[in-house]
């Protein structure tokens, strides 16, 4: 312990200008972060303003000085190489690893984690949300500060590392492109998305740490780290496409089902850029009993067209299509908010010409495997539609910022902020004459993200507006100035719940039994 | 008692490269030893598989009756290591290093500390790395020495230093030699000082240990011979295998005998060269001996070739 003590000294002796430095930063990025707090728009406050514009400051800026750090603090006695003074003195090598270890969970996490608590308990974050919100960005932070430790102990210059660093950035989409794992999984969402990565690439990591302090055996060190993070990559990615999660709240005992409305109904000529010629073959799904509250993404749809005789045509398309329509959930009743879409036409398959010349008119039976994903839609309160009005919900802030009329146009412009995560939509409506501006054209805008000062929790903020002609509005209501003088902003938030697969089969399937002028033929008909 | 010591069958490869083959090699304890060779014969490699820098691919090392493998704080804490390649803090000042270095020996001796700075001419406020090479050669010494070390391993140690600094540091370690029960291993190719310093050596060229032995018997055993004939001299048929290097020039022949015994090595003389009218042995010094060896082994390899 004694000499576990005598080395960190040594280490903070040697690194303090760097943790100034440090420390410095995270002081500004707390100020940055927490100035202005009662405006949603960090904009609006003329030196935060320039110091974001100027990217001066980011999370990335702070993981490289971190880096930097940890660079300098490894070195200090690399474990690997023969020239190292501390290699032939009798410096215990649990003293060494235990002096490192305090220095950067002293340091390096938790003086930017105490700043990041206190950045998240300014912002108004609930207290059950902070538990979760913590373990998640050390979790992120931990991953970061593991393989840069690991990467550190394997070279003994900055050179070295930052080659290394290359190397391994290389190395990982490799690893994710090539190796791929596809079997299904039904794991809770958190475990699938957080723990397994996180936990995977820590134990990597802290086996190649200890291996190297340990043997410095630096050959086999590699070969453990590269092995490691090239088989952690896919299982990530395993983990993360493919884990399902109960839908939850329960959608009151109904399932929500699958139901194929039409044959495949057309056969469209695809030509995309430096493709080859492609038959799309499009095929109308739909979703019943979709809750009210919530929406269904169709993600993926896997296919299988087999033919008699043992061959087939396989197909994967990821596509997004949406069922539902969470404003029937939301306000119940209300006029303008929509019915849920009959059909989607969704692509079932494709075919290059010249398989389709040969199998287009020959029947089969045709498989589909659909990915869907959940989102459910919670009200979390309303405010009026007009300029100043603000609502805050726990560390969530909206504020409208600008209402105006000139002539027949509305414009209406909104500001918004959420922490960790929290997807908002807003709709306006009126509560009196139980009508709303319906959710496809109701506020449209844009959000961006930063970082706080530890990966894992951003904070959004959100830029929302509207425009809308009065007299020639898509609505089945007239919306006018005492329409506007009642009207309100409903905010909801939308979050992640849970992912399902469904499987159909339709038999006698020929791909060409609808060409695509006839599907337009009779869609006109109907028409 | 263990030997100071010792190499076991020791080779070393780097991928297709073997840089030391089967070594075999025992230095008692309070020995004085060299280890010598010409540049890239391995002496670097075998000290640090010693000093568990490199781990062994074939055979051991053992140091103070541990393996090298196993070698920890207890055993490294009478192991005194200076080399050319090592890499001192240079952000701390010659004053940081050695109270860093302090409180890892409980043996670690002040005033022996004190002394070796003055005698080496320290200042303790520079930093490190603003030190000359030699300063720096100096200042690894004074960690290496001031906890009185059992074992005192240098390799190279004087290399690329002028004489003056080379001089300091051989008095250095004669002086402390008297006081302590010490082991000195120090590998070099600088032979002059070595030879004022050590009391055994081994030659080692191309990985292998051609000879180790005390060096007065070295120096006793391998003599220059210079015959002179009455006529001009030719080599003749029957020349024995211990006398090596022969050159004929006008009457006199110059051979250098590597197993040189007064009485014997006077017979074979007498009998080779009846005719000889005069004949002088004069003993080689350790660079003569050096090149001897070198050539003699060199003649070896490209014969084997």
């Amino acid at each position: 312990m004694g000499i576990a003590i005598h080395i960190f000294k040594k280490d903070l002796r040697r690194l303090w200008p760097l943790l100034v430095i440090l420390f410095a930063y995270i002081g500004i990025l707390t100020a940055v972060l927490t100035t202005g707090l009662r405006s949603p728009d960090p904009n609006s406050i003329e030196w935060t303003s320039f110091v974001q514009s100027s990217g001066l400051l980011g999370t990335g800026s702070l993981w490289i000085l971190t880096a930097v750090v940890i660079v300098f603090l490894i070195h200090e006695e690399p474990p690997s190489g023969t020239s190292a003074f501390w290699l032939t003195r009798p410096i215990p090598r649990g003293s060494l690893l235990a002096a490192k270890a305090g220095f950067i969970f002293l340091f390096l996490v938790a003086v930017p984690a105490a700043a990041n608590l206190y950045v998240l308990s300014r912002y108004g974050l609930e207290a059950n949300r902070i538990g979760p919100s913590l373990a998640k960005m050390l979790s992120a932070y931990l991953i970061f500060i593991g393989i840069n430790v690991a990467l550190a102990v394997l070279t003994s210059s900055l050179q070295a590392f930052v080659i290394a660093c290359l190397g391994t950035m290389l190395l990982v989409p490799l690893g994710a492109k090539f190796l791929r794992i596809d079997v299904p999984m039904n794991l809770p969402f958190w475990i699938a998305k957080i723990l397994i990565p996180g936990t995977l690439t820590g134990v990597v990591c802290l086996i190649v740490i200890l291996h190297q302090y340990l043997t410095r055996r630096t050959r086999r060190s590699v070969t453990i780290l590269v092995a490691g993070l090239i088989l952690t990559v896919p299982s990530a990615n395993w983990a993360e496409n493919t884990a399902s999660m109960p839908l939850s709240p329960s959608s009151g005992g109904a399932t929500i089902g699958l139901a194929v409305m039409t044959a495949p109904e057309g056969s469209v000529r695809y030509v995309g850029p430096e493709r080859k010629a492609k038959q799309r073959i499009v095929g109308a799904l739909d979703l019943v009993k979709v809750p009210d509250d919530a929406e269904v993404w169709l993600t993926s749809m896997s296919s299988q067209l087999d033919f008699p005789g043992g061959n087939a045509l396989g197909y994967k398309n990821h596509t997004v299509s949406v069922y539902g329509d969470p404003l029937a959930g939301l306000l119940p009743g209300f006029t303008g908010a929509s019915t849920p879409k009959a059909t989607t036409l969704v692509d079932l398959l494709a075919a290059s010409d010249e398989v389709y010349r040969e199998w287009g008119s020959r029947p089969g039976t045709y498989s589909g495997v659909a990915q869907l994903q959940t989102y459910r839609y919670v009200t979390k309160g309303s405010l009026p539609l007009k300029s100043g009005e603000h609502l805050e919900t726990g560390s969530d802030l909206v504020e409208v910022s600008k209402v105006t009329l000139e002539q027949d146009d509305l414009y209406v412009t909104m500001s918004a902020r959420s922490l960790d995560g929290v997807n908002l939509s807003f709709y306006i409506f009126n509560r009196k004459l139980r009508q709303v501006l319906g959710s496809d054209s109701a506020v449209s805008g844009s959000s961006r993200e930063r970082q706080l000062i530890l990966p894992g929790v951003s904070v959004s903020y959100w830029n929302q507006y509207l425009k809308l002609n009065m007299k020639h509005n898509p609505y089945a209501f007239t919306v006018d100035e005492q329409w506007l003088a009642d009207a309100e902003v409903l905010v909801a938030e939308r979050f992640d719940a849970g992912r399902f697969s469904r499987t159909f089969q339709i038999r006698d399937f020929r791909m060409s039994e609808n060409t695509l002028e006839q599907w337009q033929q009779r869609s006109r008909k109907k028409n | 008692m263990n030997p100071a010591l010792s190499f076991e069958n020791l080779s070393q490869r780097y991928g297709r490269l073997e840089a030391l083959h089967e070594l075999n090699l025992t230095v008692p304890r309070g020995s004085l030893y060299a280890l010598l060779g010409p540049n890239g014969a391995g002496k670097t490699t075998a000290i640090h598989v010693l000093m568990n820098l490199l781990a062994p691919s074939e055979g051991s090392a053992a140091a103070l009756g541990v393996d090298s493998t196993r070698l920890g704080p207890a055993e490294l804490a009478q192991i005194g290591y200076v080399s050319e390649n090592q890499k001192l803090p240079g952000w701390m000042t010659v004053e940081q290093l050695l109270a860093f270095c302090k409180p890892l020996y409980r043996t670690w001796d002040d005033d022996l500390c004190r002394k070796l700075m003055r005698g080496f001419d320290l200042a303790p406020e520079r930093k490190v790395k603003s030190l000359s090479r030699g300063m720096k050669l100096k200042a690894a010494m004074v960690t290496a020495l001031a906890f009185h070390p059992r074992l005192l391993i240098l390799d190279e140690p004087f290399s690329g230093l002028d004489v003056v600094v080379r001089d300091e540091l051989v008095r250095g370690m004669l002086e402390l030699a008297d006081q302590d029960e010490w082991t000195l291993f120090i590998s070099s190719h600088d032979l002059e000082e070595i030879e004022n310093l050590v009391d055994r050596v081994g030659f080692l060229n191309e990985g292998k240990l051609l000879l180790s032995e005390e060096l007065d018997q070295l120096r006793a055993r391998l003599c220059e011979v210079e015959v002179t004939l009455p006529t001009d001299a030719h080599i003749p048929d029957e020349w024995p295998a211990a006398w090596l290097f022969p050159q004929a020039s006008r009457n006199v022949i110059r051979f250098t005998d590597s197993d040189y015994n007064e009485g014997a090595s006077a017979a074979l003389v007498a009998r080779i060269f009846p005719e000889a009218t005069d004949s002088s042995v004069t003993p080689l010094s350790l660079r003569s001996i050096f090149i001897t060896l070198a050539r003699q082994s060199a003649g070896a390899a490209a014969k084997e070739v």
